[in-house]
Parts: C-alpha cells; structure tokens; sequence
C-alpha cells in the first residue's frame, strides 16, 4: 500500500525525524485553520496529496506567501487529479529556507537480494537523471538485514557519500531513525526526496514516500489507513465488486480484477499462466477486456463471484477462460463456480476453455452439460490443445461473432 | 540423477498438519517421495497419513537422523521462523512453498542462510520434482507423472503453474525431465537462475533447460550474464511472460529508487534482449519453446 506524503511524514515524526510544521485539510470547510497558520510560519507550501510522483513539475505544488494566496491553492489543488491520482486532500506546510537539498531511500534490491540504502548529496526533483548521467553522486550500500544498520555504518555510508563533520553525523543519525521505520514497519520502500538542510544545520523531510508491505498487514493491526487503488486511476465499479470477493476468506484468490480496453474477457488462472495467455492473445492481435488471475484452489463462490464481474462488462465478444495443468487447484471446483456464473449471465459470445490438472475430466464433463443446458457456444479444450495455441481459437470465435453481429446490423 | 532431489531425499514437512501441507504429504507419500517426519508446535504425537507429528524439528531430526531437507508450509508470518529453524538444525536443503512471505522476513532469513551455506528455494516455490524419484511440495499436483516423464531437460521458473506447464509442452513434443523447479517470482528470491544453472550444467544428465521468467528484479539479466561469462554452457531456452504489461494502468512511478536500482533493466522486453545477446533461445509463445529446444537440441520432437 502507497502512502501518501501526509501520512508517510506523520510515521517519520514517530522516529524523531524532522518534518515541516504542516496542517492537512482535506474539505473546504476545515480550511479555516489556514489563515491562522500562514500568520504563525510564513510562506507556506501547499501540496497536493496524490499517490504519483512527479508532482511539483504537474503544479501540484504551490508557494504561498499570503493567507489569501494560500487559501485560493487549496481550493484549486483539493481536487485536483495529478498523474491519473485523485488529490484526498493537500498539505500547506511552513516554507523553509534552504541550503541543501539531498536524496535517501531504503528499499530492497534483487542485485544484493537485501535492503539497500541510497544516499545522495545531489537530492531533488532531478534525481533520476543525475543516476544516469553521474551514478557516483548516489551511493547505494546493501545492509544486513538481521544486523540492520548501526550508527557507525550509518557514519561510513554518510561519509562515503561526501557528508562531513557534523553534517556527517546529523546524516548517519537521520538514516538510522529512517532505517528503523523502515523495519518495524514493514516498509517495502522509503525515500525522502529532498532531506533539505536548513540554515541552522538541521535536516527536514521536505517530502515522504512510503510503500508498506502488503504482505506484512496482519502484524500492524493499528494501521488505520483507507483502502486506495493503486493504479493511477480510481477503481472501476467492477475492480471494486472484485475487491471483495477476497475480503475476510483467505481460501484461494479470485479477486484481482484489473479492467482493460479490450472485448475478449479475459478468466485466467494462475500468476504466470495468466500473464503467459495475455502475452499470447495479444501476439496473435486479441483485445483483452480485462486482466485477472485466480488460483491457491479457491472455492466455487469465489470464482462464480468473479466471473460475474468478469463477464458484466459490456461491448464482450467472447471469453477465455484458460489455465496451465493446474498443480494444486481442483478444477473441478473452480469450473463449477464457472458454470454457476454462466447460468446467472448467459452469455450469447462464444466461450473457449482450455484447463487441465486435478479432476479436469468430471470438470469437462459439467462444462459439456452445461453448454447444452444453457444452449452456449462453448469450445472446450483439455491438456491436449496447447495453453497458448488455444488463444488462435478464441480470436477466432471472436470474429466470427463480430460479424455475425454486422449482418444482424446490431 | 538430477539436481537437488533424488531417492536419497529424506523429508520433514514443517506444517504438515495444515490443510494444503497434509495435503501435499499424502501425494508426495504416493509418488514414493520419503516423507518421515513433520513438525507441527503443539501437536507433537499425531500422525498424517502415517507420518509422525513432532513439536521441534530438533525432536524430528533425534528420531530420524537422516532427514537432510525441509519442505516449509506454514502460514506467511511463520516462515521466517520455520526456515531459520530448519537452517539452525543443519538442514542442508530448505524448500519454502509458502507465498506472500514479508519482504523484511525473506531478507533476514536468506541472509542468515547465506552465512550457514544452506541452499533455500522460495518463497512462492511450487516445489522440486525428479521424475520417478521425489516430488518435493505440490509440483504437479495429484497426476505428476501425466507431465513429468523422467528425460534429460531441467525447468527452472519464476511461476509454479507454469513449471508444470512447460513440462507438458515438452512431454507432448518428446521430451522428458531431469528435474524441474520453481523458485519463485519474489523481489529476494532465495534462490535464483544463476544460482540453479550451475547445477544444472554439473548434472551429467542434463542435457538443455528451459527458463521462464516474469517481469520485473534482474534475475533473468544475471542468468544471461553467467551464460555469457561461459558459466553455462548447455542449451538455455527462455520464456519470458509479461509483455503485454506496458498497456497495464500503472500511473507514474511512486518514487525513484526503483528506477535508480533498476539501472533501466528489468523490463520482459529487456530480459528478452540480455537472453538473445547472450545465445539463449527465447521463444516468443510459450508454446513454442518445445520447438527450441527441438532445435537446440538438433533433432525434431517427432523423432524423439
């Protein structure tokens, strides 16, 4: 889960770390307290709170140096949307002067398979491009994660990266307080971008990313934060109805729903299969109108559930439901819930299946019946047709079906 | 032979009371696999389809002396502590099955694996299976022997559906398997490509292996790199799947440090473009890796 910049900066504060003395207002009714601040801290900065990068150079950020200034770029920044993001609100923040700007990240890297920290003395909005044009300006250090970070390699990373004498120290103090969020918090990502140092040698966190664990929720029941997509853009109707289907039933996954241009619905089994099958339909030029993977041997509700969400979606010409030779998912199972799907919606577009693993056959067998029962035009193919051949198939079907509408002029 | 598993593989499963862990016990006990212990806290005395239930893995090791790996099934927030044990009690071969294993837990315990020289697959394997020898955790489900014909190609993949997968699209052409295996698509994957394939190469029975990759890490880059240093020399097929995932919503990047790290690899594109550099045979359909390693192998499927 992303957090955004007010919530990051309120975890920093929790470990000592310095932050802008701010207020976060998220409705026009709660902007009262802004007239009294700018009095009390001066120039203000008002920030949008999106979860996309990139924001002060897409406006979200604003320099205020009056209560009238700062009022009129809450109003205009509250609703704003940056990047596909949806602002929940902004953050007007004390403006500090200035004179240094710096870079430090902790994250996980596949290269050391460990936490690395990052460091870099030529922080700011230009940080991607100073690692490709001068790589050296950023240090990156693996840590051990059982030893974590101690203050004297905190010194020598600080050191490393160019930071001397007092500013060294106050540095290396700044990163162990970040590297203890960044553990008992199960943060998979921390970056401040810029630590900013004032004119009195003290750092700040002029801004918070933080990505916490979703594996790691169940041990941090005191995390309070609002569910959020995280995809750039707000969640689909039928992405929420998905959402669901996982929620409180921890029995297989059949909830990721992730809604595409496409008008061949897409029920795919398995993490690797599901991405493999998509990679295919589109090679052979099939439009996928989702994306979604169900697997972990869920029940037949939960797949009965998501294909109703899948085969809602309007404009459809046909569905692929496909999968590997499942290792450990009952078939069976799943291809019930299927059918219980199909019997609710009905579907007039053809179908093509191609499924294997335990109890494929009594699976193939339900699906025969059902194609006859509900009177479907369903292919159904075993172990015997190739996963990713039987995408030919289902492009094939699809046409057909769009020009029997045509000649139907519907 | 093969590599990791064989007939002299002796099992304790760490969870094997779980629904799914005793499960998996009851088919790895009907492949011929030797199961002879498990360990469940709490419920030391039971038996799971014949298989004595210990508290400690300390306990299981005392009365089976010769257990040399552990299959770990246990809840995501237990695997930490149910890999460290298996580390700390010598167990030379740790498989983790479990998935959604924190980040932080996975760092600690590859970390503390490293020291020990303990060979750890996972988290998020699906298993290891040497055809007609031992099926280590859930690959290949209840039927293994309908893909896993025993042969002289290895798989090693990101995805566990798709290890079993590609071992039938290589049965229908011909091919068997020597061993084949998951490691898991995680960010720290305890094992990785270049860690498996010098296995591979060591193994006289081994002739080719096929590869499949998932977007995202460097694990693919690195395998493409030891395959260009000489440090595997055999036939290397490659898979890998993700492509379309450029026309996914994704939004602007949240944060640098990806970005930065990623030194601009990382992408199925790129992956694919370090594969071919290096030699390797990248299919661009799954289905067409039978076809390559036909190929690479210098004979047709048919024939075989």
């Amino acid at each position: 889960m992303n957090l955004y910049e007010y919530e990051g900066k309120s975890l920093l504060k929790k470990y000592g770390i310095r932050v802008p003395e701010g207020i976060f207002i998220n409705a026009p009714q709660n902007a009262g307290s802004i007239e009294a601040f700018v009095e009390e801290v001066g120039e203000v900065a008002v920030k949008a709170q999106v979860l996309a990068g990139k924001r002060a150079k897409a406006g979200g950020i604003r320099f205020c140096k009056t209560a009238e200034g700062a009022e009129l770029a809450v109003e205009l920044l509250l609703h704003t949307t940056i990047h596909g993001s949806e602002s929940v609100g902004v953050l007007v923040e004390q403006r500090l002067s200035i004179v240094g700007e710096y870079y430090l990240a902790l994250t996980f890297d596949g290269w050391y398979r460990a936490p690395v920290v990052m460091l870099s003395q030529q922080g700011g909005v230009d940080i991607e491009e100073i690692s490709q044009k001068n790589p050296e300006a950023i240090i990156i250090r693996p840590i051990d994660s059982i030893f974590g970070l101690p203050e004297w390699k905190a010194r020598e990373i600080a050191a490393e990266a160019g930071f001397r004498e007092e500013r060294m120290r106050k540095m290396a103090d700044l990163m162990v307080r970040a590297y203890r969020c960044f553990r008992e918090n199960d943060i998979r990502l921390l970056e401040i971008n810029p630590v900013i140092e004032t004119p009195k040698m003290n750092f700040f966190a002029a801004d918070a990313v933080i990505i916490l664990d979703d594996d790691a929720m169940t041990r941090h029941r005191d995390f309070n934060y609002p569910p959020r997509g995280g995809l750039g853009r707000p969640l689909t109707q039928r992405e929420l109805q998905a959402k669901l289907i996982d929620q409180n039933d921890y029995r297989g996954v059949a909830g990721k729903y992730i809604e595409l241009d496409g008008d061949i619905a897409m029920m795919s089994a398995g993490g690797g299969g599901s991405i493999t099958n998509m990679d295919a339909l589109i090679s052979y030029g099939g439009h996928p109108a989702n994306y979604t993977e169900y697997g972990g041997n869920p029940p037949a509700e939960k797949v009965e559930k998501l294909t109703r969400v899948v085969l809602s979606k309007p404009g459809l010409t046909a569905c692929w439901h496909v999968g590997a030779v499942a290792n450990n998912t009952r078939v069976d199972i799943t291809m019930e819930g299927f059918i219980a799907g199909l019997r609710a919606i009905r579907p007039p577009f053809p179908i093509v299946v191609r499924r294997g693993g335990p109890g494929w056959e009594e699976a193939r067998a339900a699906l025969e019946r059902a194609r006859e029962e509900l009177h479907l035009d369903m292919t159904i193919f075993g172990p015997e047709m190739p996963m990713t051949e039987s995408a030919k198939v289902v492009i094939q079907k699809s046409e057909e079906y769009k020009n029997k509408l045509r000649t139907l002029n519907c | 032979m093969g590599i990791l598993v064989d007939e002299n593989t002796h099992v304790v499963v760490q969870g094997i009371t779980g629904r799914e862990g005793s499960f998996v016990t009851r088919e790895m006990l009907r492949y011929g696999t030797q199961v002879l212990a498990g360990v469940t806290p709490g419920k030391g005395g039971e038996k799971v389809h014949g298989v004595p239930v210990y508290d400690t893995l300390k306990q299981a090791l005392t009365e089976h002396p010769t257990i040399n790996t552990s299959l770990v099934y246990v809840p995501p927030l237990s695997a930490k502590d149910a890999a460290i044990e298996a580390i700390s009690n010598g167990i030379r071969l740790v498989n983790i099955i479990t998935e959604r294993v924190p980040i932080h837990d996975t760092a600690d315990l590859y970390s503390y694996a490293l020291s020990k020289g303990t060979r750890v697959v996972g988290p998020t394997s699906v298993g290891i299976l040497t055809p007609g020898k031992c099926k280590l955790g859930p690959i290949g489900g209840t039927n293994p022997d309908f893909q896993f014909k025993p042969g002289r190609v290895g798989i090693v993949s990101k995805s566990g559906s798709m290890t079993s997968e590609t071992a039938w699209v290589l049965c229908q052409a011909g091919f068997g398997i020597s061993t084949a295996l998951s490691v898991g698509g995680d960010v720290i994957a305890c094992s990785t490509f270049a860690d498996i394939l010098p296995l591979f190469e060591a193994d006289p029975e081994t002739d080719a292996v096929v590869l499949f990759g998932e977007p995202g890490g460097v694990y693919e880059e690195q395998a493409a790199q030891l395959v260009r240093e000489g440090g595997f020399t055999k036939p290397l097929i490659a898979f890998i799947a993700g492509k379309f995932a450029d026309m996914m919503p994704s939004g602007i990047t949240f944060g640098h440090a990806g970005a930065i790290m990623e030194r601009g690899l990382g992408s199925p594109r790129q992956k694919v473009e370090a594969l071919r550099a290096a030699g390797v045979l990248v299919a661009d359909v799954h289905h067409e890796i039978a076809t390559l390693v036909a190929e690479a192998l210098g004979r047709h499927a048919a024939t075989v």
